[in-house]
């Protein structure tokens, strides 16, 4: 009996801003945002900046009541210190597969393809959990057959508080709720085009 | 008929320019004439408040203090001597190798969650830390009663031995000097890691 495959994609939450939090514990539960090179634009932004409604790659100015009156904490990119803390996060992955590909400085792809699947969603909340207590960052976990749909299960984990970070997709009756729920531009490869032409037809 | 002219153009854009106050002195500064004898001195004086200011802001920014260990660190084996050192007094026995010690390995067990962080204050004395120090913290170790922790107290990283007093867990100094912290409910309280050895220069 051939094995279905099982792909987890394990994604930082808000990375930059997640490193820079580690080592300012007081500014956890604040809105906090990193600049690109030269202080211009906003790259990463916390939960609450999100909330706030500022958009990826703002340039500063364009927000900069919003930074005012919410006291939004502002860095500077330290691309020392995330590609260091990203190389940590690796490292504490790939005690969990015999299989890692990084995907980016913040997201991997861990082949888990069999894990006793019946603890799949335990096994994911292990490798969250290890690696909030080893790095201090917090990383969300989706886990599937394909990575399309891992990259899905992970949209869906960091969207609704309800999965904890983990969401496992790997049953197709839950799939086919969560695609019934997602829109298709959300899936990994639709795009702005696709996106257009799918409306229309 | 004619209505005042905007510019599209030119003149003055909200947000251009240098910030105010983001000079090396942490206030706006301004352009002046100075007579020559007395530039040397002018300088002087300038450079030592450049160096108050970034010194200022050193000491309260928490990031400074906690250092990141050498990615691949290059690997320095000094041979270890067996017998141990009675203050002093060097032992015949000492004159043969047993083995090389590199300090990595022996100070750190765990490279991905090990951070170095450079103590403050005088609080922990009692347990050989002085102040500029340098912690090595592993965050993967369990914190249980009587490790030495680093720990984030309503924000702010610091060091303590945890202690238990009952059902209340108690953050305590090592320094007669200074009080032990009952953490309360009210304060916001994370341990951050498990500090495993210092480092301190004699």
């Amino acid at each position: 009996m051939s094995q279905q495959p099982l792909i987890a994609l394990v994604d930082c939450n808000n990375f930059y801003v997640s490193c820079e939090r580690v080592f300012r514990p007081d500014l956890v539960d604040k809105p906090v945002a990193v600049l690109s090179n030269n202080d211009g634009c906003i790259v990463a932004r916390s939960q609450e900046v999100k909330d706030l409604g500022v958009k990826m790659a703002t340039p500063v100015h364009q927000v900069q009541h919003l930074i005012n009156r919410y006291r939004i904490q502002l860095f500077s990119s330290n691309y020392t210190l995330y590609a260091d803390m990203s190389h940590r996060v690796m490292q504490c992955l790939e005690t969990f597969t015999p299989q890692l590909e990084v995907y980016s400085i913040d997201e991997s792809f861990l082949d888990l393809t069999g894990v006793n699947s019946d603890d799949i969603t335990a096994y994911g909340q292990q490798i969250r959990q290890a690696i909030y207590r080893n790095t201090g960052i917090p990383v969300c976990v989706g886990i599937a057959p394909t990575k399309t749909l891992a990259k899905l299960a992970n949209y869906a984990a960091k969207k609704w508080k309800g999965t904890q970070g983990v969401l496992d997709l790997s049953d197709f009756v839950r799939r086919e709720k969560l695609l019934r729920l997602v829109p298709a531009s959300e899936v990994w490869g639709i795009g702005r085009q696709t996106t257009k032409r799918l409306k229309l037809t | 008929m004619q209505d005042k002219l905007i510019p599209k153009r030119g003149g003055a854009r909200p947000g251009a320019g240098r910030k105010k106050g983001s000079s090396v002195y942490g206030e706006s500064t301004r352009a002046i004439r100075v007579p020559e004898s007395m530039v040397a001195d002018v300088k002087e004086m300038l450079a030592e408040r450049k160096h108050q200011f970034e010194q200022s802001v050193a000491s309260s920014s928490l990031f400074s203090s906690v250092s990141i260990p050498a990615e691949s660190p290059t690997i320095v084996d000094i041979p270890l001597f067996t017998g141990k050192v009675a203050a002093g007094f060097p032992s015949p026995a000492d004159d043969y190798i047993e083995k090389t010690l590199d300090l990595n390995d022996l100070l750190i067990q765990k490279p991905a969650a090990t951070f170095f962080v450079r103590a403050e204050g005088e609080s922990m004395l009692g347990a050989g830390i002085h102040p500029n120090d340098i912690l090595v913290v592993d965050r993967s170790i369990e914190p249980v009663v009587g490790k030495i922790v680093i720990c984030a107290l309503n924000g702010e990283l610091t060091v303590k031995r945890l202690k238990a007093i009952g059902n209340e867990i108690v953050l305590g100094a090592e320094n007669p000097c200074y009080k032990d912290i009952l953490v309360q409910e009210a304060i916001d309280f994370v341990i951050w890691g498990v500090v495993t050895n210092v480092i301190h220069s004699v």
